[in-house]
């Protein structure tokens, strides 16, 4: 027999390989046309709603569904008697619908449909209704159609209905216009309403999945505890908590949450990290607290829970370095705004967390670094290993180094060795070279800073810090000029040959059909489908509100929004940088791939990269 | 499955009937070479079609260099994708006669469905642009400048619905095509057969033409037709996962759906600015706002929107689009269409070929169109 696909063509085969194609036997998953469950409930809240609006965004978004033809029968039908009752003068009333025509556009502005037409139309939406849903679920030995539709409780008016419309007389307008009503309460109650049971989480109940996170982040960590500590608890116990399968078990959810929730996880862990660092400081807890059932878990735990974790998700190590800079940069801000009338235990309290924060990202930072061979080694079993896979992680740890490096500035020791931990991730000796330098010249400064410590903050420290951070800006420009020097080359040579749309993704990781990829690991993140997020649009609609915003509508390729993999709200992302500075949450790379557009006095004019990059320099040496 | 297994049978599940190979001889040798034959394969659903335009393609091929081959059936085209009309010029025995193989057609478009009910107008006008391509391309010949030019003979497969609708448009076709051999493939269910005699034809028509009416390859001892029954959806699925299998190359070993869904979730696809393509669906109205949600983790048709005429782009294969980011302006493709062929691709048709659902569940990669805590009710 002849192989195709090395898949022989039997069935048997099939039930061999523990595979099938039919949708029915892969148990527990189904094709469904929405891209996540909170699509489905956009569409579920607005097609009940009152507004004409919310109404047909509803309608336009089922349209898309049934394109791409798998739209269960109860949403088809759904959606048919809210678009006719939208015609119908009597669902009407006074309200305009001008919503409504806009978004079906082609079709006139039919006002006037007959009572006949009106009838039947809704006639034949019940009609598709009740054999639709009852040919689902109708049993061999239900002969009639309403024994079937009485098992489900189709309403007998529907059936009726359906043989009258089919076999005699058209029903009237008044008879099958109620019926309509009742048949959207029945879909209601059949399904629109036990599938938003039947959802796990919905993510606009932030406050639930946190603690749902939350908890099995405890159940994780007590569950390594238990492992580690085979002394202090009864075998049954350990049977019941720490046996490997449940560790699996918790680590498989956690996954399944980050992939889902990755924001919410990432600030969940931080949460009990800066916890955790609190009660370090204030009692110093042994790590193996006796007093057994407690529910502290002191940050040596967490750390372990992390490493675990991070084993399953790689990626979530990048997005805590990521949080933590934040959080460091929060601080800073504030220690720097409020220094001046804060009494100085406030102040020493603040520099203490950052101090705590800089270990941990420092530990973080060492952590990834043990982790990544092991990532690569994964990798190597897998059929391929994508070269872009480090291109984009290249990229990502250029950008926490820039920031690792603007923070370090203020004499921070922990955050230079880690930005130097940092550049020998990405393999550059030359980068290397010049932090390894720059790092000898901070810490000369750092000396004058410590002598000069008991003037608090004279002319002189500032003046000094101000240099250090031009000067550490300015080397990393040189670096990053460097980089685009090289880059350009190789852009010109690579243009002769593709100068043409179809263009082989230079970069690309492992991640679900229909996502795009993450920097790490092969979770993916979903997609933003909406059409006004066109880049085009978003620049225009950012330009707007800011004086300083780079172009995206270039039309290149550019690699600015890796970081945005990181997180999975892409949109809020983009959102947030129009009250941030702009620029600067712009990617070291953004630059290099297009001369761009900035909007100057409203008006979009076209700037050379120098001037650009110029541009770039002075705002950050403003912050 | 009574096999007359002969050790120098190729495919030795395949049993050609002595009524068969004299159906094909005559096509094959009774007439003069030019015109070329043109022969219609028709019948009922899996009374033999495809296997019968095989084996004539076979024997047509030892006496021309190279047939045509028009295939109309979308739902199970002979080396094509499913969804395609595709016109393949062959130039080769194909040794085993129990499988299609992927071939590169001459010529396709993407009807984009499985079954030409969603649209027979379009399906006729597809197929009548790919018969008028054959027939500017292979018959008509300036005689004075080439003589010795032999036109290509034309083997064409039908899809197996002739009632209804489906009947009207094999009529159409054959009327249009008028071709030089119509093969008529009868089961014994007489109900679900074509009708007697020339039933495509008016009664006033006098031209020339070969009717051959044969019965379906294997009976059983009550001489009724041994159907092979097939699972439709699932050869389509492994019909579209061996066209993108071609994306790898065939020393990777890739032979399980699993390893093959797990190979597409890592394959680099191309990126493709989306302000340079244009993108229309086939058979539904998409609203403007909504083309990406539409279009996201599906199959489309790879279609030139410059060649061929502006209802019928010719078309250069499949693609997934297995990503789309609005952010950056790329949607991002999967195909196993060559580059050279791909760059003047700038369109893409959306239609109802479904992206087989072993190719979204990958373990520890599930699309997220492949959702748990989905009610049964639906």
């Amino acid at each position: 027999m002849e192989v195709l696909l090395g898949v022989k063509e039997e069935s048997t085969d099939y039930v061999q390989l523990g595979i099938s194609s039919s949708s029915s036997s892969s148990y527990s998953y189904k094709l469904v046309p929405w891209l996540s469950w909170d699509e489905w409930l956009f569409v579920d809240e607005s097609l009940f709603s009152n507004s004409p609006n919310s109404v047909a965004s509803a309608l336009r978004r089922i349209s898309a569904w049934r394109s791409r033809g798998c739209l269960p029968v109860v949403i088809e039908v759904t959606s048919s008697i809210i678009e006719i009752q939208q015609k119908d003068p009597y669902f009407r009333k006074d309200q305009s619908n001008d919503a409504l025509d806009n978004c079906r556009g082609d079709q006139s502005s039919d006002a006037s449909l007959s009572d006949e037409m009106l009838a039947m139309l809704y006639c034949m939406a019940i009609m598709r209704l009740v054999n639709g849903v009852v040919e689902k679920t109708r049993k061999k030995t239900e002969v009639s159609i309403a024994v079937a539709a009485d098992a489900i409780g189709i309403s007998r008016t529907l059936i009726d209905i359906r043989h009258e419309g089919s076999h005699r007389e058209l029903p009237a307008l008044e008879v099958v216009r109620s019926a309509s009503v009742k048949a959207l309460d029945w879909l209601k109650y059949y399904y629109w309403e036990p599938q938003k049971k039947a959802i796990p989480f919905h993510s606009n109940e932030t406050a639930g999945i946190k603690t749902e996170i939350r908890l099995k982040f405890h159940e994780l960590a007590f569950c390594l505890r238990i492992k580690n500590t085979p002394h202090l608890c009864s075998s049954k116990v350990k049977e019941k908590l720490g046996s490997k399968k449940d560790l699996t078990k918790i680590l498989k959810s956690l996954v399944g949450l980050y992939s889902a929730f990755s924001s919410e996880v990432v600030s969940v862990l931080l949460e009990f990290l800066l916890k955790g660092i609190n009660s370090s400081d204030s009692s110093e807890l042994p790590v193996n607290t006796q007093s057994s059932p407690n529910l502290h878990i002191s940050l040596n735990e967490w750390k372990l829970v992390i490493t675990k974790f991070s084993n399953k998700e790689p990626e979530l190590l990048l997005a805590l370095l990521n949080a933590v800079l934040d959080i460091i940069e929060n601080q800073e801000a504030v220690i720097y705004e409020t220094g001046w009338v804060r009494t100085s235990s406030d102040h020493r309290a603040e520099t203490l967390q950052v101090e705590h924060l800089s270990s941990l990202f420092k530990w973080l930072v060492e952590n990834f670094e043990g982790l990544k061979p092991h990532v690569e080694k994964d990798s190597v079993a897998e059929i391929k290993v994508s070269s872009g896979e480090k291109t984009i992680l290249k990229a990502i740890l250029m950008e926490l180094l820039r920031k690792c490096l603007v923070l370090s500035a203020s004499a921070n020791n922990q955050l230079m060795d880690s930005a130097i931990h940092l550049a020998q991730l990405t393999g550059d000796n030359y980068l290397l070279g010049k932090l390894n330098k720059l790092s000898s010249l901070v810490s000369s400064n750092l000396d004058v800073t410590e002598e000069d410590d008991s003037l608090k903050h004279s002319n002189n420290v500032f003046k000094k810090q101000d240099e250090s951070m031009s000067e550490a800006a300015k080397k990393l420009e040189m670096i990053k000029r460097r980089k685009i020097k090289k880059k350009v080359v190789k852009k010109t040579d690579a243009d002769a040959e593709n100068t043409n749309r179809w263009v082989l993704a230079k970069s690309w990781n492992q991640c679900p059909i229909g996502m795009l990829p993450r920097a790490v690991g092969s979770s993916g993140c979903l997609p933003v489908l909406d059409l006004n997020t066109v880049p085009e649009k978003v620049s225009q609609l950012l330009g707007r509100k800011e004086n300083w915003e780079l172009n995206q509508c270039s039309g290149k390729r550019e690699a600015s929004s890796d970081l945005h993999l990181l997180d999975n709200q892409c949109v809020k992302k983009l959102r947030e940088t129009k009250d941030g500075c702009v620029s600067d949450s712009e990617h070291v790379s953004s630059i290099e791939d297009f001369s761009g557009h900035l909007m100057i006095d409203g008006v979009w004019k076209r700037v050379g990269e120098e001037e650009l990059l110029a541009i770039k320099s002075a705002l950050r040496i403003l912050i | 499955m009574a096999s007359r297994s002969e050790p120098e049978n190729p495919s030795p599940n395949i049993y050609i009937p002595p009524e068969w190979s004299e159906a094909a001889d005559c096509i094959a040798y009774d007439s003069v070479t030019s015109p070329p034959p043109i022969a219609i394969v028709c019948g009922a659903k899996n009374c033999g079609k495809s296997t019968f335009s095989r084996y004539l393609l076979n024997i047509l091929l030892q006496r021309y260099k190279k047939v045509g081959y028009l295939d109309t059936d979308v739902g199970q085209p002979e080396f094509s994708p499913p969804g395609f009309l595709s016109l393949t010029v062959v130039d080769e025995v194909t040794p085993d006669l129990t499988i299609p193989h992927l071939k590169t057609p001459e010529r396709c478009l993407f009807f984009g469905d499985v079954s030409s009910k969603r649209n027979p107008t379009t399906y006729l006008n597809y197929i009548f642009a790919l018969y008028d391509y054959y027939q500017k391309e292979y018959c008509l010949f300036d005689k004075s400048a080439s003589p010795a030019k032999v036109g290509l003979p034309l083997v064409v497969n039908t899809p197996g619905w002739v009632k209804g609708v489906g009947y009207d448009i094999l009529v159409d076709m054959l009327k249009y095509m008028a071709p030089t051999h119509v093969v008529k493939i009868n089961i014994s269910a007489e109900s679900k057969n074509l009708p007697c005699g020339a039933f495509w034809l008016d009664e006033d028509h006098d031209g020339m033409l070969n009717l051959i009416e044969i019965n379906s390859a294997r009976q059983d001892s009550f001489n009724r037709s041994v159907l092979v029954q097939k699972d439709a959806r699932l050869l389509r699925d492994v019909r579209i996962m061996a066209y993108f299998r071609q994306c790898f190359s065939s020393n990777l070993n890739i032979s399980t759906i699993k390893e093959l869904a797990h190979a597409l979730a890592s394959h680099p696809p191309y990126e493709v600015p989306i302000s340079s393509i244009k993108i229309r669906h086939l058979h539904c109205q998409v609203p403007g706002s909504e083309i990406f949600y539409s279009l996201n983790a599906t199959i489309v048709g790879l279609a030139v929107s410059s060649e061929g005429s502006k209802d019928l782009p010719w078309c250069a294969g499949l693609g997934i689009v297995r990503g789309i980011d609005t952010f950056k302006g790329l949607v991002y493709v999967i195909t196993p269409v060559p580059r050279g062929t791909l760059e003047k691709v700038n369109l893409l048709l959306q239609g109802f070929v479904q992206i087989p659902t072993g190719l979204l569940q990958v373990q520890g990669c599930i699309s997220p169109y492949m959702s748990a805590n989905v009610l049964s009710a639906s």
